[in-house]
C-alpha cells in the first residue's frame, strides 16, 4: 500500500493542486492584484525610441542621468 | 496639417524627433491603473496627452489638447519637437540653478482605485478589461461626484481652449499669440497678435495644454489670473478678468467628451448621421441635420430611457429630424451633448421622425 501512495503521490499532487493555483490567480486578478502588461518592459520602437514602461525605474534612472522625463499616454476608448 | 495622427507618426517618426527624444528618458502610460491622479493630473477624456517633467515630479510642461474642431489640430511632429526642445533648455536652466525637481505642492499620491464608487464597481465586475483606460478616470470621477451629490452640468466645460479668452494660438509655436478677437478677455487683459505668451496664474506657458491647464485652475467665481507676455522683445503683464460662469458655452463645444453619457436626461436612444444622398431620399433639406436611429437603449442601468424612447413610438431604423424643433445639430453627439444639458425632467419633448416616407412626430417624455 505504503509502496503505491509513494508511486501515484508525485504524480497526483500536481493534479490535486492545479483548482488550488487556479482559483488563487482569479481571485488575485479580481482584485486587480494582476496586471496584464509586464512593468519591466522596455520597448524600443521601430525608430529607436526607447519607451519604457517600467515607471519607478525609469524615474530613477532619469534622477542619475539628469534627464527630463517624456510621459506618453496613449489611452484607446 | 499632417494627414496621419500624431500617434501614427510617433511610430515611425522622423530622425531629427528621435534624436531630442534621446535627452529624455521617455515612458510610455497605457494603463492608468497605477497613475497618480492628484500629482499628474491632466484632461483625462483625451486619449492622447504627454507630460514633460522633472524626474522628482516637477512638471515643466504638458502637451495635446483640443477643442470642438478638428481634434489632432494642436497636434504635429513640429510642435511636440519644438516642445521637447524648449522643455530641454528650460530643464538645464533649472538644474543650474539648482534645482531639486520637487512640485511646489506635492498632494497624497491618490489612484482610480482610491475613488469609492469605481473601486467598488470594479471589485463587482467579472469581466474586467485589459487595462484602465484614461476616459475611464473621467467617467470615475464623474461618477464619483454625482454618488456625493456634487456634480453640476457646467462642469464638463472644463480644460478651457484658448478661444474660450479670445485667443487663437499658433499651432506650431504654440505660446504664440495668432489672433485675439477684439474685446474678449484676453484683449481687455492687453493680448494683441505676435505677443509671446509666457504666463497664466502660475504656470509656465509652452504649449495650448499648459494654456488649457492654467485655465482649469481658477475657482468658478469672479476672479483674475495674472498673465504674462513678450512683445518686441519686452516683457509685459495683465489679468484676465474672469466672470462667474465664462468658462460655460453651448452644448456643441463639449459634444465630443465622452464625459456627457453620465449625464441626465438621456434621450435613450441614438444612432448615425445620414449622408445627402438619404437625406434626398427622405426629403430632408440638404443642409438640415437628421439621423438613422441604430440602437435603443434596453441594457443596463439606463435600459428605463430606452424603453420610454419606445414608448414614445421610436423605432430602431427611424430617421429622426428634429428635436424639441432643433434641426440645426451638427453631430449625432451634438445632439446627445444637448439633450443632456438643456432638457428638463418631467417635461416632454416633440421628437419628429420620418418612417416609410412619412413624417411623424411623436412625444417623448423627458426622464430624470
Amino acid at each position: 500500500m505504503k509502496k503505491r501512495i509513494a508511486i501515484w503521490l508525485p504524480l497526483l499532487l500536481p493534479l490535486l493542486l492545479l483548482p488550488l493555483l487556479t482559483t488563487h490567480g482569479l481571485k488575485a486578478q479580481d482584485k486587480g492584484e494582476l496586471s496584464p502588461i509586464k512593468k519591466t518592459d522596455v520597448s524600443p520602437d521601430e525608430a529607436g525610441i526607447l519607451w519604457r514602461t517600467d515607471l519607478a525605474a525609469a524615474r530613477k534612472d532619469a534622477l542619475k542621468q539628469g534627464k527630463p522625463i517624456l510621459y506618453y499616454y496613449r489611452c484607446e476608448p | 496639417m499632417d494627414c496621419k495622427s500624431l500617434a501614427d507618426q510617433l511610430v515611425e517618426p522622423p530622425q531629427e524627433f528621435v534624436d531630442i527624444t534621446r535627452d529624455y528618458v521617455c515612458i510610455k502610460v497605457t494603463d492608468m491603473r497605477d497613475h497618480d491622479l492628484n500629482n499628474m493630473r491632466f484632461d483625462f477624456g483625451l486619449t492622447f496627452f504627454m507630460i514633460l517633467a522633472h524626474p522628482a515630479g516637477r512638471i515643466y510642461h504638458r502637451y495635446g489638447g483640443r477643442d470642438q474642431g478638428d481634434p489632432l489640430s494642436w497636434l504635429s511632429i513640429s510642435s511636440l519637437k519644438r516642445a521637447l526642445e524648449k522643455t530641454l533648455q528650460e530643464h538645464k536652466a533649472y538644474v543650474a540653478e539648482g534645482g531639486k525637481g520637487r512640485p511646489d505642492r506635492l498632494l497624497p499620491r491618490k489612484t482610480i482605485m482610491d475613488i469609492p464608487t469605481f473601486a467598488k464597481a470594479w471589485r463587482r465586475k467579472k469581466n474586467k478589461p485589459v487595462c484602465i483606460q484614461c476616459h475611464m478616470v473621467h467617467s470615475a470621477m464623474r461618477d464619483q461626484l454625482a454618488a456625493e451629490n456634487k456634480l453640476r452640468k457646467d462642469m464638463i466645460f472644463m480644460y478651457p481652449p484658448p478661444r474660450k479668452i479670445g485667443l487663437t494660438m499658433n499651432p506650431i509655436d504654440q505660446d504664440l499669440v495668432h489672433e485675439v478677437q477684439k474685446d474678449s478677455i484676453a484683449w481687455k487683459a492687453g493680448l494683441r497678435k505676435g505677443d509671446q505668451l509666457t504666463l497664466i496664474g502660475k504656470t509656465r506657458i509652452l504649449t495650448i495644454a499648459d494654456i488649457q491647464w492654467a485655465l482649469q485652475q481658477p475657482p468658478r467665481r469672479r476672479t483674475s489670473l495674472r498673465i504674462g507676455f513678450v512683445r518686441n522683445g519686452k516683457a509685459s503683464s495683465g489679468a484676465l478678468i474672469l466672470d462667474k460662469n465664462w468658462q460655460v458655452g453651448t452644448p456643441e463645444e463639449v459634444a465630443w467628451r465622452p464625459w456627457k453619457w453620465g449625464l441626465s436626461p438621456k434621450p435613450g436612444f441614438g444612432g448615425v448621421a445620414i449622408d445627402a444622398e438619404e437625406k434626398a431620399r427622405h426629403g430632408i433639406a440638404a443642409g438640415d441635420f437628421a439621423f438613422r436611429i441604430t440602437y435603443l437603449v434596453t441594457w443596463g442601468p439606463d435600459a428605463y430611457t430606452g424603453k420610454n424612447a419606445a414608448r414614445a413610438g421610436l423605432r430602431k431604423g427611424d430617421i429622426v429630424v428634429s428635436v424639441g424643433g432643433k434641426r440645426d445639430f451638427r453631430s449625432v453627439a451634438g445632439f446627445h451633448s444637448w439633450y443632456r444639458l438643456t432638457q428638463k425632467p418631467g417635461t416632454k419633448i416633440e421628437v419628429q421622425i420620418r418612417r416609410n416616407k412619412k413624417l411623424i412626430p411623436l412625444q417623448l417624455s423627458v426622464l430624470k
